[in-house]
């Protein structure tokens, strides 16, 4: 496959997003695309997969050109994409949902499910790529749905297979999985385009890597001829630490006040949704992290602290009230912020423009007498854009933005309304290292202002680097509580999975 | 973007839209009329070329207006209102009610008092599927639609029972005083003053909608209600008031065809108002100042099809037949998808694994 001087140029932004790209791979190969946000690489994928038109510049697979813009002919062409948080049709089964579009016919007008079933499996005897083709599609966890989605592909013959930011939402075992499957996958023969800020996964599996940043490509060279800290020096244009940004855990918080705790919470939705009799309390000024493997608790436990669902037992005390009744809103008057997991749906609306967004907590001081003036609206937020470097204009629509850009409209609101308690959840979820770190840098220092933080997080790193105390989740019950200075990337990695349990 | 392409952001499609509903009805016209340019020149100049068909249809503008603009609050709060035909009904059968029983009324007092009533009367039939749907979860769709039915037969009763003008021939109640019909214009067409009133309302709405709290707190819910309920925002409330004001609003269609138009209530008048103002609010998009030109071409389609029967050889169900093509061609938001398409900075980007 070959990509030669594509140009999208976005005339309303004013954003070249790719400039002059070219890139080539065979079959076979494993290529990595990395960069930060914002640097052309989804636009290029959109691309190749036909969903934006370039304004220059031909793609073509085996000498064949690929019309651009035509999402039936970069499919004809064999390519397909993995999106980054890939859904399912709920109520459908596995099965379904591969053939969906393309079942097999029998006398031309019956679905032959039997027939796609029998083709199906035989790709997962190949590829053996294990799912249960009967379940249904609502019950799968997302690696399991990623799965699904590769099936989807491998069903349809593609053989470029592009995987955006595959790992984004996986826990470390389903990493290991899912670099196994991309190994045979190319050990078959098939294209792969690999997409990921995580340069440690990166230099594992890729045998070339691209470094795109500005919408040019500044590189691709085979994996031997560099190391992460060129690469990443490449993405960012200068030399920075990859590594996270290292706090100062000078502070014996445990003297300080308990400001909110959890007392013997227990909710069960379904067999595989509950919590059980969890305990938990935060100091002011500490930052209290919570890891876990997603799909053991995290959200329930997101969902109930901020007060989008009611627990069933037990209850929640912040400052020596009990607040498990309130809604959303009465924790945010009583002081509670909170920074969802899922910003696209829940922390922005998308279709809203950007000032939309961020006035949300704000609007009642501003409003006079009910009168709320489209000048005002515009000059608070491009206050708050400057304050937090947010790119933007403030009538754009914010589903525009880069991840990073849209997680600082989030918190910059939220931090705004200087809270006692914030709620954060995944926060560097598709963020690139600057933007993380500059992330990291701005709780760190809202913490020692002395607000709590409860960061629930399935990133070990990230859950290591900022908290003052470490619990961990697993099948719907704290593992352990303790210190950070007592736990290490490996313990911490037992706990979640269970292999170690200190209750 | 400037702000301006957020009030205009839907004229596009509302645009592309409406000019393929022209293009049909002149292929159709061409192909069902034996005289073909007689019909072209009436359909198209028809209702300019006297003042009662432009009076007439100015007049069904105005009400298209106000059932247009009660749909679109509705929208932009992401409910639905489908009860359009019994909330213009019970408007204007509360309306009828005021004036004609209420002793020592006069002309102000009478309009602000049929007015209210009208408008409560259509709010509340609305609102009752709000309260259902925050309480029960019923779908407001279904509700509004089979409460407006219900309601609906309620009134024919009433009209060809106890309220029913003995001396008429028709099935109507009795006519309200002289003193309380609104000013006539264009005579003897229909327009009347309440063409005002319509025009007054989208000013309103559309001040409501940006530049108030309430405004920004409906606009928020309507986009993403998980949003706005993580936000603190009352989200239930904005269910049941924005139905509350289509309602009211519909209430208000209604209490100014009597008092402008019919001066009774009679019985099957609302038939049209209803529908039509979801398909004026469609293509309006969310955008209450686009509700004043898609309500106009509406009327236009009307007025056209109406003269162009009466001067040419014009069937008569070609004019159904073309408002049941707009209906089909707005419903079916295709064309108003891919112009937004056209306008749109970036694709959506869509999971799954359909491509």
């Amino acid at each position: 496959m070959k990509i030669s001087g594509i140009n999208k140029y976005y005339k309303e932004t004013g954003v070249h997003a790719c400039n002059e790209v070219y890139l080539s791979t065979e079959p076979g190969n494993i290529l990595a695309l990395v960069g930060e946000n914002g640097a052309g690489k989804s636009t290029l994928m959109n691309i190749l997969c036909g969903s934006v038109s370039a304004d220059s510049g031909r793609i073509s697979v085996n000498d064949r050109n690929v019309k651009s813009g035509s999402p039936e002919s970069s499919s004809l062409a064999g390519i397909g994409m993995i999106h980054q948080h890939p859904e399912g049709a709920g109520p459908l089964s596995v099965l379904e949902n591969i053939v969906l579009g393309y079942e097999p016919r029998r006398f031309k007008i019956f679905t032959f499910l039997k027939k796609a079933e029998l083709e199906i499996l035989s790709i997962q005897k190949d590829f053996r790529l294990y799912l249960d083709l009967h379940k249904n599609c609502s019950e799968l966890n997302s690696a399991q749905v990623q799965r699904m989605e590769l099936l989807h592909l491998l069903y349809r013959k593609k053989d470029i297979l592009i995987f955006d930011e595959p790992t984004a939402s996986l826990s470390d075992n389903q990493i290991e999985e899912l670099i196994t499957i991309i190994s045979r996958l190319k050990n078959e023969g098939k294209t792969i385009l690999f997409i990921s800020h995580k340069l440690n996964e990166v230099f594992r599996i890729a045998d070339e890597i691209a470094v795109m940043r500005k919408g040019k490509l500044i590189l691709q060279k085979p994996i031997h001829k560099l190391t992460p800290a060129i690469t990443a020096q490449e993405m960012i244009g200068r030399a920075e630490d990859v590594n996270y940004p290292k706090r100062n855990h000078d502070r014996d918080l445990r003297k300080a006040p308990i400001i909110y705790s959890i007392e013997n919470l227990s909710y069960r939705k379904s067999d595989s949704e509950f919590l059980s009799n969890i305990n938990l309390h935060i100091h002011q000024g500490e930052i209290l992290g919570i890891a876990g493997i997603r799909e053991n608790g995290l959200e329930i436990l997101e969902n109930i602290i901020s007060g989008m669902t009611h627990p069933q037992k037990g209850k929640l005390i912040f400052n020596d009230m009990d607040v498990s009744g309130e809604s959303p809103a009465g924790l945010r008057i009583r002081g509670i912020s909170y920074v969802p997991a899922d910003r696209l749906n829940r922390g922005v609306s998308a279709d809203s423009t950007i000032a939309d967004n961020l006035i949300l907590l704000n609007y009642k001081r501003m409003h006079k007498m009910g009168i709320l003036a489209p000048a005002s609206i515009n000059k608070w937020a491009e206050t708050m854009q400057n304050t937090y470097n947010i790119d933007g204009l403030p009538q754009q629509q914010i589903k525009h933005l880069s991840g990073g850009n849209i997680q600082k409209v989030i918190l910059s609101r939220e931090l705004r309304e200087n809270p006692d308690l914030i709620i954060i959840c995944e926060p560097s979820w598709g963020l690139d290292f600057s933007s993380r770190n500059q992330l990291h840098i701005e709780l760190d220092q809202t913490a020692k202002r002395g607000t709590a933080i409860l960061l629930i997080s399935s990133d070990i790193d990230e859950i290591l680097a900022l908290s003052d105390r470490i619990s961990v989740l697993y099948d719907g019950k704290i593992n352990i509580t303790e210190a950070k200075s007592e736990m290490n990337r490996k313990s911490i990695g037992e706990y979640m999975l269970g292999i170690r349990s200190e209750r | 973007m400037k702000r301006t392409n957020r009030l205009f952001g839907h004229m596009a499609g509302t645009i592309i839209t409406l000019v393929a509903v022209l293009i049909i009805s002149i292929i159709f016209l061409l192909l069902f009329s034996s005289d073909k340019s007689e019909s072209i020149y009436y359909f198209f100049a028809g209702p300019f070329l006297n003042s009662l068909s432009i009076g007439n249809m100015l007049s069904s503008f105005t009400l298209l207006v106000f059932s247009g603009l009660a749909i679109t609050v509705a929208f932009k709060a992401d409910v639905f209102n489908l009860g359009g035909e019994g909330q213009i009904y019970s408007g204007a059968i509360a309306a009828t009610a005021v004036l004609v029983y209420l002793p020592g009324l006069n002309s102000f007092s009478g309009f602000i008092l049929a007015s209210l009533a009208a408008a409560a009367a259509g709010g509340m039939m609305a609102g009752i599927s709000g309260v259902l749907k925050n309480r029960w979860n019923v779908d407001e769709l279904i509700s509004s639609f089979l409460l407006s039915n219900a309601v609906i037969h309620i009134i024919d009763y009433l009209i060809t029972g106890p309220l029913w003008d003995k001396e008429s021939y028709l099935l109507t109640t009795r006519t309200i005083d002289i003193r309380f019909q609104l000013l006539s214009f264009l005579r003897p067409s229909n327009l009347n003053s309440s063409i005002f009133g319509a025009l007054i309302a989208v000013g309103l709405i559309t001040f409501i909608f940006f530049f108030t709290k309430q405004g920004y707190e409906l606009r928020i819910c309507g986009m993403n209600r998980e949003f706005a309920h993580y936000g603190g925002l009352n989200t239930a409330f904005y269910v049941t008031a924005p139905l509350v004001l289509s309602g009211a609003l519909l209430g208000l269609a209604g209490s100014s065809a009597v008092m402008g138009i019919h001066h009774a209530t009679i019985k099957g008048f609302y038939s049209g108002i209803g529908w039509n103002g979801i398909a004026v609010a469609l293509i309006a998009g969310t955008n209450p100042l686009a509700v004043i030109p898609s309500a106009f071409i509406f009327a236009y389609l009307n007025q056209a099809s109406e003269t162009a029967m009466l001067k040419a050889d014009f069937p008569f169900e070609l004019g159904s037949l073309i408002q049941a093509i707009v209906f089909l061609l707005i419903s079916s938001k295709i064309i108003s998808d891919k112009a937004n398409g056209i306008f749109a900075l970036f694709p959506k980007k869509k999971g799954g694994i359909v491509d």
